[in-house]
Parts: C-alpha cells; structure tokens; sequence
C-alpha cells in the first residue's frame, strides 16, 4: 500500500541539516534563560536560607550549572559544526505543515470537550492523514479505521475516562455509547 | 539461589504477568519489524499504562517492548535488507545475501536462535552481577553515587563520537528542564514563570512522548520510504535451522560477553555492541572474506550482541539505581512512581520483585522466540505498512496519551514543543539521548550532591578524599581530556 502524494522528492534530504542553526538557537535561548536567573529561581515558603545554611542549598545552583553548560557546549558545537546552506523555502514548507499539524492537535484536544473523543479523533486523523498525502476513499478509511482503533484501544480497552462533551448534553445518546465516544 | 527461583515462580502465577509478557513480547516484535519504528516509540507511548499497572507487571511490558523489538528488527534486516530498527544494520550484512543466496530460513534461522542466546546469557548475568554489585554499594555514600551518576552522563556524551559537544549541551538542556517547577527539599520556585502549571515541572511523560513518538510521527508523515515486499517463501521450519549457532559457540559467547559489557556500560549500547562482536567475529574467522557475502557467524555476532544489551543493561539500574541510556531511565520512572527505591534496598527489601523479574526476563526469551517461529510469515509482511500510515497513527496516539495522562492541554502543548524540538534534531542528527539522561537523573544527582556536601559542611574537598568519589572522578576528567582531544584533532583536520 502507498500514499496518495505523488511528488517523487523528499521533503528533507538524507544528509543531517540544520544542526549548526540548532545549536545556535540553543545557545541563544540557554543565554537568555542564565540572564532571568535571580528573578526565575525565588527562594520557597519553607525559609531556605535559614534551613539549608549553606551555598550548595542556593535554588538557584543547579539551574545555572546547567544553563552554563548548555552555553558552553552549544557556543563549541556552532563554531566546529560544518557550514551548511539551508533550503528556507523547504523548510518553511515542512515546518509549516507541522505549525499546521501542531494547531489541529491543540484544536482535537479542545473539541474533545465539545464533540466528544470519537469525532476529534476523526477529524484529527483526516486532517493529518489529508496532510500526511491521503486522498479519496483511502482518506475516509484511514480516518475511520484510525477513529475506530483508538475508540477500541483507549475507551474499551483501558477505560480511560474522558471529560463528558456538550454535544452528549443535546444528543439523547445512550449511557454505554457515551461511555465510548 | 533455589529460594530465588521458587519466589519468581510464585511471582509468575499471576495471569496479569503473563498477559503483559506475552502483549509486551507481540508488540515488540511488531514495532522491532516495521522499519523506521523501533520498540522506544512504544515504550514511551505505553509509560503511562505502566504507571496504573504493579511495579512488575510494568517493567515486564516495557523489558518485552524493549527486548522483543530487538529480535523483530531481524526480520525485515534478512528478508528485504532493511534493518527494523537502528541495531539490526550489521544483520543486513550477512542475513540479506545468504536470504538472497535461496537460504531465507537458515538466516533467520540463526538470527533467533542468537538472539536467544544472547538474551537468556545476559539475564543470567544479571542474576548474578546485580545483587553483589548492590550489596557493595551498600558502601557508597551520597557523593560516591552522585559521582557515579555524573559518569553515567559524561560516558553518555562521549559515546557519541562525532557529535560530542552537541551531546554535551542536550544533556546541558535535559539537566535544566529537570530543575524547572517547585524544588522540593526547599520548596523553592524555579523558573515557572510565575504561572502554577509550571510549578509541578516538566511532566515527563509528555516531554518524551514529544522527543521519542511525535518527532518520529513526523518524521513518517514526511517520509518517501520506498516500501519493499519480502520476497521469501518460507516453506521449511525455521527450527530445524536452530541447532547450527551451537557450531560457532566462539563467536557466540564472545559476542555474548561483548554484549553484556557493553550493556553494563552506560551510553555505549547495542550498536556499539554489535559493531564490536561482528569486527572481532571476522577477525577470529577462518574465513573472513565470507563476511558480507552471506557469513552464519556474522550473524551470530550481530545479533547476539545486540540482544544480550536490555537485561545488561539493568544491572546499573537495579543495584546502583543509575540508569545507563534512555530506555532504562525511563524505566526508572515507573520505580519512581511506585515508590520502589532501586539499589541496595530493593534486593533486602522487594526480593520478591527482583525474582519475578528475573524470571519474567528469563521466560521472556522462549515466548519471544516461540513467537517467531509461529509468526514469522506475517511478521515479514509488517515491513510493507505505510510509513505515512504509521505517522498518523502514532500521531493519534500521542495527542490521546498525552492529554489523558492529567487532562490538561498544557501537556499536549509541552508534548508538541518537544515533538517539533525532536523532530529538528532528528534532521540534524542530534543525540536526543543525553537530554532525557538529564532529566531523568539531574535530580537524583542534585539530591546525592546536596546531601553529600551538605553533610561534610560545604568542603568541596569530599570530592577527592572518599576514595571511589576520586576514582569517579579522575575517570570522568580522563573520558572528557580524551573526548576533548579526539573532537580537536576531527576539527584541525
């Protein structure tokens, strides 16, 4: 069985990419976290100075031993990392489809309140399948068949309780079907 | 010993142990058969269910995954030349030209029956090494396991040759995501923001099931996998092949040996493993220049060493309480939860689930190897599913297992950071290892070193007159100079 999506070319090639501005943005990041250190790590309710009588109880230690690390490492690993010319234009495209992807699961997970967890599932797994390449009839099946195997996995299988949707409170369904959608 | 034996029996009566091995084992192999899977995506896709479950039924499921995967990542390494999973590559070698040379049934064959080899000679090891590591560690103060869990992360960052400085800033990032939310000891705020969700931390379960499973949905979701059909007719019984690894028994237990140590060893693994048995299998060889061409004992080496790794691999966890890679520290986690104190204690005082464990690991083998030979034909069919097809289904998974885990969409937010952050080290072949090593033990290790220090008033002299504490550490300074030096010399060149 193959997908729908015909266009031959990779997304991404093969070769490791993007490293050198990974460890960039890591460096960045782990730079600015080290600079809010004496506001981000207050000292707790239970008086740790008092309590701990020593610099090695300070709340603030481990944090910055890590993020001193974290700048090190990454500032070593961006200037020994090959150069590398990035295809933008393809990475905006992979990166927006999983924006894309990233904002329909925040999206299930909300209508999993609204809609129940059958009919999330469903619409989340069409719209990553559509995104995934899927089309037609293979599309409508990957996202029943999809729907159907978490429905027998999570709800029969494991019982897991999920919060009671509105849609249950104008639907006149039945208790042991809203138990399982 | 026999007192041992008559308490895992007694362990193996319950019916949930057994459900859980043998779905532990079915999955395994499923995930392990799948290329581009690998047993880790199930793994932490079902650490949460481990949470509900008893302390051993839990290691039980998550030890099959791990264990069985390793076996299924032999089937489509054989029948197609494409390995299941990362460890099976060497399998390739030799498992695919003696398939392609009409011998599908011996090379398979021979894959089991190493495998099993490998995995019952590591848990035997097990069994003995790990109750007198423990005992000694008995000695060992809060600074000695400190240092020692230090060791575990530098040798996890050195066996990343190549990559070291970038292993070194993940585990960097691992080690500061563990220290985010409300300290315990002091009850001390650190980077939350102000807000109270962040007080509780990062929650694990939706950082690694965003690192391991999301970035991996993703990854297939954007795939152009060509898939292979097996082409094999597997007409004959696989058992009659099963006796011929015992004509090899060099390679097998030196391969066997190289295994286990390898296990034992943080951060080295079962690549690394079963690099060094196929190198010192060809170089014992009469007949090296078979190697590549169809070899029996290439085989043999490979996948005996890659399957005698899992139950090695424990024997850092249970008697230090020191995970040596991701998998095993995940595994922590479940400990953690049920309160199960692993290290000295957990052999005087849980006897009882260290000798279920032990045979759950044992038993494990023959179910593994049981289903195989029953299944291979459909197993060998598995490598044709859609990779694209997978990615939406893991995708599925991970939304439902992360907001289910505390009904709170900031975990399926958390999740999807990580899964984006995995996703892009993955493209840039960036260790993810480190980072969850960090996570996972910058607790354990903050909690040793407080009280080592605190204990000794601040003198930060206790590092180098304990004794093991300075061994530690003059090995941890010697593994980052050679580390350093080696990563100098890839750079002037």
């Amino acid at each position: 069985m193959s997908g729908d999506r015909k266009d031959g070319e990779p997304p991404f090639s093969e070769q490791p990419t993007g490293g050198r501005f990974l460890v960039g943005a890591i460096f960045v990041t782990a730079v600015l976290l080290l600079a809010m250190v004496g506001w981000q790590t207050t000292p707790g309710s239970m008086g740790q100075t008092v309590m701990s009588g020593g610099w090695w109880a300070e709340p603030a230690l481990a944090p910055t031993v890590a993020l001193i690390m974290t700048v090190i490492a990454s500032a070593i690993a961006f200037f020994v990392a090959r150069r590398e010319t990035v295809d933008i234009g393809n990475s905006a495209r992979v990166y927006g489809q999983i924006l894309l992807i990233s904002g329909c699961m925040i999206g299930a997970v909300m209508l999993m309140k609204v809609l129940g967890f059958a009919l999330s599932i469903l619409i989340f797994a069409g719209v990553v399948a559509t995104i995934a390449g899927f089309r037609g009839t293979r599309l409508v099946l990957i996202a029943l068949g999809t729907t159907v195997a978490m429905v027998l996995i999570f709800r029969i299988g494991f019982e897991i309780w999920f919060p009671r949707p509105a849609l249950f409170k104008w639907l006149d369904l039945p208790v042991s079907w809203q138990g399982i959608l | 010993m026999l007192e041992t034996i008559a308490l895992g029996a007694q362990q193996l009566a319950d019916p949930v142990i057994w459900i859980v091995l043998i779905s532990g084992s079915v999955l395994g192999i499923i995930l392990g058969a799948i290329p581009g899977i690998g047993p880790g995506v199930g793994i932490v896709l079902l650490l949460p269910i481990t949470y509900t479950m008893d302390p051993l039924a839990g290691i039980t499921l998550l030890m099959g995954l791990y264990a069985a995967g390793w076996y299924g990542g032999a089937v489509p390494a054989i029948t197609i030349n494409t390995p299941g999973t990362a460890v099976n590559v060497l399998t390739t070698y030799d498992g695919y030209p003696m398939a392609k040379n009409g011998e599908p049934q011996r090379a398979l064959a021979l894959a089991y029956s190493s495998s099993f080899v490998g995995g019952i000679f590591a848990v035997s090891v097990l069994a003995l090494a790990a109750w007198p590591l423990a005992a000694l560690s008995k000695y060992l103060t809060s600074v000695d396991l400190g240092m020692a869990a230090l060791l575990a992360m530098v040798l996890v960052v050195v066996a990343h040759r190549g990559s070291e400085f970038a292993s070194f800033a993940m585990l960097g990032v691992g080690l500061f995501v563990s220290t985010i939310g409300l300290e315990t000891a002091y009850g001390s705020a650190r980077y939350t923001f102000g807000t109270t969700w962040m007080m509780a931390g990062v929650p694990l379960i939706s950082m690694v099931l965003g690192l391991f499973a999301l970035s991996q949905a993703l990854t297939l979701i954007f795939s152009d996998r060509q898939v292979k059909a097996a082409n094999t007719e597997f007409d004959r019984r696989l058992l009659s092949g099963f006796i011929e690894v015992f004509r090899y028994p060099k390679t097998l237990f030196r391969s066997a040996g190289l295994g286990v140590g390898m296990g034992v060893l943080p951060g080295v693994g079962e690549f690394l493993a079963q690099f060094f048995a196929y190198t010192s299998a060809r170089a014992g060889s009469k007949t090296p220049e078979k190697f590549g061409k169809g070899a029996p004992e290439g085989i043999i080496a490979s996948e005996t060493a890659n399957n005698a790794v899992p139950p090695a691999a424990l024997v850092p966890l249970l008697s230090l309480g020191i995970p040596g890679e991701a998998f095993t520290a995940l595994m922590l986690t479940v400990f953690i939860v049920h309160g199960v104190d692993p290290g000295p204690t957990l052999f005087e005082e849980n006897k009882a689930f260290v000798a279920g464990l032990y045979m759950t690991l044992f038993i494990m083998n023959f179910v593994i190897v049981a289903l195989l030979l029953v299944g291979t034909k459909w197993i060998a069919k598995l490598s044709t599913v859609n990779d694209r097809l997978l990615g939406v289904i893991i995708m599925c998974l991970v939304m439902v297992g992360t907001f289910s885990s505390n009904y709170r969409l900031s975990d399926t937010i958390i999740a999807i950071c990580f899964g984006v952050l995995g996703f892009a080290l993955r493209r840039a072949n960036i260790p993810m290892v480190p980072m969850i090593l960090g996570l996972v033990l910058g607790p354990i290790m903050e909690r040793y070193f407080r009280q080592g220090i605190g204990a000794a008033g601040g003198d930060m002299t206790i590092f180098v007159t304990r004794p093991v504490s300075l061994v530690f550490l003059i090995v941890i300074l010697a593994l980052i100079a050679m580390s350093a030096r080696n990563a100098i010399q890839r750079v002037r060149q």
